[in-house]
């Protein structure tokens, strides 16, 4: 009897503070509808930052956050992936391509207070060369850069390029303070409408507009930016109301329940990552240019994209995505035809074939390799997997030392495929006698040059199969009907929040 | 009494140090490079060695083994390789969310267990009993981040009376904390009920028992007065055993409800190769399994003075 009452009581008091407790949250969590929205916004992304110094630390996760929004370009791309002014209002290139000169906006103002001037690009662009430790390749044509005025900027190239000024609009082009460079791993200054206001390591980065920016404020005055670990709990989030958006969605086959709800959107924007079927070119047997073909012949990379990636994302013959200038539909060069892969295999003495598959732990890469695998039985060849940790095994494995038959990553750099084929001392290991003058002299060329060049080294090393790319990567975006100004092309690695706004 | 201390001590400091050891060792055994993890695919060997020349993570192993003890034991847990940021503070701030969650959980799972597994053990063999019993061996099988997944649709998504994730200290901090919490203890407690229950069940036989009720005890009284007592030694084991788990345990519901504790920390600091940060990590959960042993060891024997005597 003791223990009844005992137990009773307990009971009603945990109910109690249940109850309480329930009571006390239904009244704050009213649900957000109604006319005016206010003007905050809530991201999920997956993929954090783990600093915000983008000269020291690679991958997509720090210029996702900060290029754009904190930080500004010279030159900006537009969602076709054109050439649009931004922190110049015009250029103008010399007739042998080795001067640019650039006329700067006026009233541009960091967020430490500090103006922008000619001064700030000579000390940005040289920076690159000699602080950066990464994508230094990228500013490899810079000879120097001359003030001509605090709005005139002059560059000044070894070698005509007419790669270097879409570069401009990626990471290297940043202009940075020239007394902002401090703390660039904790406090990033920048030209740029938002500026950092917190950061959580694991849970959130939090930004805010800038009262003093120089050109048309951002509609959203806060904006928050939730990473998750896991799919499932940010559409989980979205579901709830806790975030307004997903960008750059990991699980597609989530996507659909939101199709069908008119109370959110989905956008499936382009990006620049192709799906790349990686194969060790000079190792046997994909040393062998028939082999590589027969795997070409021997993949329905349309039932590749259904199965493994929900559909959504597009087709390419080659490594270049449609929104490039010399882009070309090479979709066709090698169809799905099993029985031409047979015939190539046997050919090549290479029946029954057995390789190994190293594939990283990433959503993208488990799914692919899965329908790889069953579509090479087909054609006789047994492709064993190997799982490789990402990124710490893959990068020793497979990039650093090589050590692989095939394998399969996202190539997530905009306009790669001259640094994965032209290079034969990349992972991939193409023998690139037959691209190499034919790329250099696109780049020195006119820029109509550059786009017939571009396309023959593209048709060339499709043609060889350097390797297979399965699909291009889509931009999936989930966000809530009432959200507008959403830029759901990938063009650089930005994620653009500068045009967002509530209907 | 300080001899036993000391042997306390001894045992405590050598525990430690050899953890720390084997943690060294093991990580530069793991396969990967963090240079390359840290500055990507497009760095020169060049900016690969400097960058490890500026780490130091070519110095002899010994060297590096004393540099960093040194620097903890000066309180100094070292900067990370890849935030840059000192991890002493980030380390702080991430157990105490995990610390919370873990110790509410626990206390949500006793507070279940024991009446209801008392309950089940003195109901033994009658219907109420059985019900009880069968429910916990459902409890023990569900997963915690189903339990989280299943209670974030229906308080988050269907009557959006919670937060679906995500973590704020603050007046706030309850309401995110209510969700992860029932669903780690959900699980706790169905366990904890099982041992409550078979513990119970051993004392409820006991000769002293009998004394008791022929000195006019009812049967429930007598077993509540002088029976779990005896019963509690078992569970303690088992809650200490279970807690020292949960603190990296709790990972799998930090993901799913999007909450920056320590096991995440752990998990995505070996992802990126952050050395120091793992090694810190591993270093305070061992240091945390210590105390967890040593406060159970003070409750036995404060509990159970026969245990008292060295």
């Amino acid at each position: 009897m003791t223990l009844l009452s005992r137990r009773s009581g307990a009971a009603a008091l945990g109910a109690a503070a249940l109850a309480l407790a329930l009571t006390a949250c239904a009244g704050s969590t009213a649900p957000a509808e109604g006319p005016a929205h206010d003007p905050v916004a809530t991201i999920g992304l997956t993929g954090e930052p783990t600093n915000f110094d983008l000269t020291t630390t690679s991958g997509a996760a720090i210029p996702q956050v900060l290029l754009n929004n904190v930080y500004e370009t010279l030159v900006s791309l537009d969602q076709d992936g054109e050439l649009v002014p931004q922190l110049a209002t015009a250029w103008t290139v010399s007739d042998d391509g080795l001067t640019y000169d650039f006329t700067l906006q006026e009233g541009v103002t960091f967020s430490s207070g500090a103006a922008f001037t000619a001064d700030d690009v000579k000390f940005s662009l040289e920076r690159v060369k000699t602080n950066w430790t990464i994508n230094q390749s990228k500013m490899a044509l810079l000879d120097h850069v001359e003030v001509v005025s605090p709005t005139e900027a002059r560059v000044i190239l070894t070698k005509p390029s007419n790669s270097w000024l879409y570069n401009m609009a990626g990471t290297v082009g940043i202009m940075f303070d020239t007394d902002g460079v401090a703390d660039l791993a904790n406090t990033p200054v920048g030209t740029g409408p938002f500026t950092i206001t917190e950061r959580v390591q694991g849970d959130h980065i939090s930004l805010a507009a800038r009262d003093d920016y120089w050109g048309e404020a951002p509609a959203m005055q806060d904006i928050t930016l939730r990473y998750f670990a896991d799919a499932t709990a940010s559409t989980n989030a979205l579901r709830a109301g806790d975030v307004d958006m997903l960008y750059n969605m990991q699980a597609p086959d989530l996507v659909s329940q939101f199709e069908t709800d008119p109370a959110f959107q989905v956008l499936q924007g382009s990006s620049n990552g192709e799906i790349l079927l990686g194969l060790n070119n000079q190792a046997a047997p994909f040393d062998d240019v028939r082999v590589r073909q027969a795997i070409a012949y021997g993949i329905d990379r349309q039932a590749v994209l259904d199965a493994a990636w929900a559909g959504y994302g597009e087709l390419i013959g080659a490594m270049v995505p449609p929104t490039d200038p010399y882009y070309e539909d090479l979709n066709d060069l090698y169809p799905y035809d099993p029985d031409k892969a047979r015939e190539l295999l046997a050919d090549a003495g290479a029946e029954n074939l057995s390789v190994t598959f190293k594939v990283p732990t990433r959503p993208y890469a488990t799914a692919v390799a899965e329908v790889v695998v069953s579509q090479l039985a087909e054609i006789g060849v047994t492709a064993k997997i190997e799982t490789l940790e990402f990124p710490a095994v893959w990068l020793d494995e497979v990039f650093t030392k090589d050590d692989y038959e095939m394998t399969v990553i996202l190539a997530v750099e905009p306009r790669d495929i001259l640094t994965v084929f032209n290079d034969p001392d990349y992972y991939i290991g193409y023998d690139n006698a037959k691209i190499a003058p034919i790329a250099a002299a696109a780049d020195a060329g006119t820029k109509e040059e550059w786009i017939e060049g571009m396309k023959k080294v593209a048709k060339i090393t499709a043609e060889d199969v350097a390797s297979l790319p399965l699909f291009l990567f889509p931009n999936i975006v989930v966000a809530d009907a009432g959200l507008q100004g959403i830029a759901p092309n990938a063009v650089t690695e930005s994620l653009n929040m500068t045009k967002l706004a509530w209907n | 009494m300080p001899l036993r201390l000391l042997k306390l001590a001894g045992t405590f400091l050598a525990t430690v140090w050899v953890s720390t050891l084997l943690v060294f060792l093991l990580l530069r055994v793991m396969p990967g490079d963090p240079a390359t993890v840290a500055l990507g695919t497009d760095a020169t060997a060049e900016q690969l060695d400097a960058w490890r020349a500026q780490y130091g993570t070519t110095a002899p192993l010994w060297e590096q083994y004393l540099q960093w003890i040194g620097g903890i034991l000066r309180g100094d847990f070292g900067t990370s390789y890849v935030t840059q940021a000192p991890i002493g503070p980030t380390l702080v701030e991430r157990a105490q969310v995990t610390l919370l969650l873990v110790v509410l959980a626990m206390v949500v799972a006793l507070v279940v267990a024991v009446p209801l597994g008392t309950l089940s053990a003195m109901r033994h063999g009658k219907a109420s009993g059985g019900v009880v019993s069968a429910l916990s061996q459902v409890g023990v099988a569900l997963p915690s981040f189903l339990v989280g997944m299943l209670l974030i649709a229906v308080f988050a998504i269907q009557l959006r009376l919670l937060p679906s994730g995500g973590w704020r200290w603050g007046p706030d901090v309850l309401r995110y904390a209510i969700l992860p919490v029932l669903a780690l203890g959900s699980v706790q407690a169905s366990i904890l009920t099982r041992y409550v229950r078979s513990a119970v069940l051993e004392i409820k036989g006991q000769d002293f028992l009998r004394t008791a009720r022929s000195k006019g005890l009812t049967a429930n009284a007598a077993l509540v007065r002088h029976g779990l007592k005896n019963a509690a030694v078992p569970v303690l084991t088992v809650v200490g055993v279970q807690l020292a788990g949960l603190l990296v345990g709790a990972v799998v519901v930090e993901r799913v409800f999007a909450i920056p504790g320590l096991g995440s920390y752990l998990v995505d600091a070996v992802a990126n190769r952050d050395l120091l940060a793992v090694q810190s990590i591993v270093l305070l959960l061992v240091l945390a399994v210590v105390v967890i042993n040593f406060l159970v060891d003070v409750a036995y024997t404060s509990i159970d003075p026969r245990l008292r005597r060295a």
